[in-house]
């Protein structure tokens, strides 16, 4: 990782406490159910399920497939229970889960494919690419319907760490640090990477929203 | 496209309209964008799709929904047994009615059509059966468990 990311003026963990006591009630919740307590992991589950169900939207593109895979993943999780480390941060495990089940899904339904890109970048492992279907779907979010939908048009052009990152950041609404615990990655990895993400989005968005999303000419201006 | 690294001002604009500067960080980069059109352009254009991604940001789902998909693998389960039963019902009484009548005075006629009937019964549930095995491997529901 370039030295760019490394003395950045961020604000860091310390401004997010509510992720770290989400992290902490997760944690002890998920403890508490390995321990037999069947209520707790209701509350897990209460609280989590809507965060597991917007990245999984993010991945599969429909919203019914969302809402079961994200059930599975808990359904996982609990069956799992048993291999969970007392203490062990909660987030990052379930979030492994959660993208294992969502690739599962995706690689039996054959729209899970290798990256060609993934060769020429900076980390070991490999990106994958997701062919949705076209429509996206209708019911998702607020405010106006053809903006709505051509970005989903254009989401649905991108990887899948790219779909990862940016429903972390803009779905999840997680901060910098919360998203490099959630991916036990450096922050400065989380910046590149939504970085080039959200150029990647731009670009895929520029078609729609010319001129205001011409990001190629942008960025160049601003080097 | 993308494929450079970004620039200290790119990534500085990024955390800046992500809330990430520290306060004093935030007040410098605020004055360095009053001066600079470049600087307010690029950010502009990250605020922009912030928006556009909150806007099209997935409706979460109400607890209906999820009390919904609760309620459906007791409803599947129901059904799925309900189905076995008659299935293994019907097969089983059609094969004792065809033995009593093969095994009877009644006409060879009657017996044609019994034969006829259990032939083109066991030909279906062979013919989905098969149908099922060929397609179970594309199936992306068969391992969930509940």
């Amino acid at each position: 990782m370039p030295d760019a990311y490394d003395d950045l003026p961020l604000k860091g963990p310390a401004g997010e406490e509510y992720g770290r006591e989400m992290e902490a009630r997760a944690s002890a919740w998920m403890t508490r159910a390995k321990h037999g307590d069947a209520d707790a992991f209701d509350e897990l589950t209460q609280a989590l399920r809507n965060r597991a169900f917007r990245l999984a939207r993010a991945w599969v593109g429909s919203r019914e497939d969302a809402l079961e895979l994200a059930q599975e993943a808990f359904l996982k999780t609990y069956r799992a229970r048993d291999t969970y480390r007392d203490g062990e941060p909660f987030l990052p495990w379930f979030h492994r889960i959660l993208r294992n089940t969502c690739f599962s899904f995706l690689r039996q339904s054959k729209r899970l494919r290798k990256s060609s890109l993934s060769a020429g970048r900076e980390e070991d492992e490999p990106d994958w690419e997701i062919a949705d279907a076209d429509e996206p779907a209708p019911e998702d979010g607020v405010g106006d319907a053809e903006r709505r939908d051509a970005f989903w048009k254009g989401f649905q052009r991108l990887s899948a760490r790219d779909r990862e990152i940016l429903g972390l950041r803009h779905f999840q609404e997680l901060s910098y640090s919360e998203i490099a615990r959630v991916l036990a990655i450096p922050e400065g990895t989380v910046m590149s990477r939504l970085f080039h993400a959200r150029a990647r989005l731009r670009a895929a968005l520029a078609g729609y929203f010319e001129p205001e999303s011409g990001a190629s000419a942008r960025q160049e201006k601003t080097r | 496209m993308s494929g450079r690294e970004p620039t200290r001002d790119e990534l500085l604009a990024m955390a800046y309209v992500d809330g990430e500067l520290r306060p004093a960080a935030r007040a410098e980069f605020e004055a360095r964008l009053a001066a600079s059109p470049a600087l307010g352009r690029e950010v502009s254009a990250l605020k922009e799709l912030e928006l556009l991604a909150r806007a099209a940001a997935p409706r979460e789902p109400m607890d209906e929904e999820w009390a919904r998909l609760a309620r459906d693998p007791l409803q599947r389960g129901t059904l799925g047994l309900g189905w076995i039963l008659l299935i293994v019902g019907c097969a089983g009484l059609a094969l004792f009615a065809g033995w009593q009548l093969f095994a009877s005075d009644a006409p060879l006629a009657l017996k044609l059509l019994m034969g006829a009937f259990l032939a083109g019964g066991a030909l279906l549930l062979g013919a989905t059966v098969r149908a099922r095995l060929r397609t179970l491997p594309l199936d992306p529901y068969r391992k969930i468990q509940r």
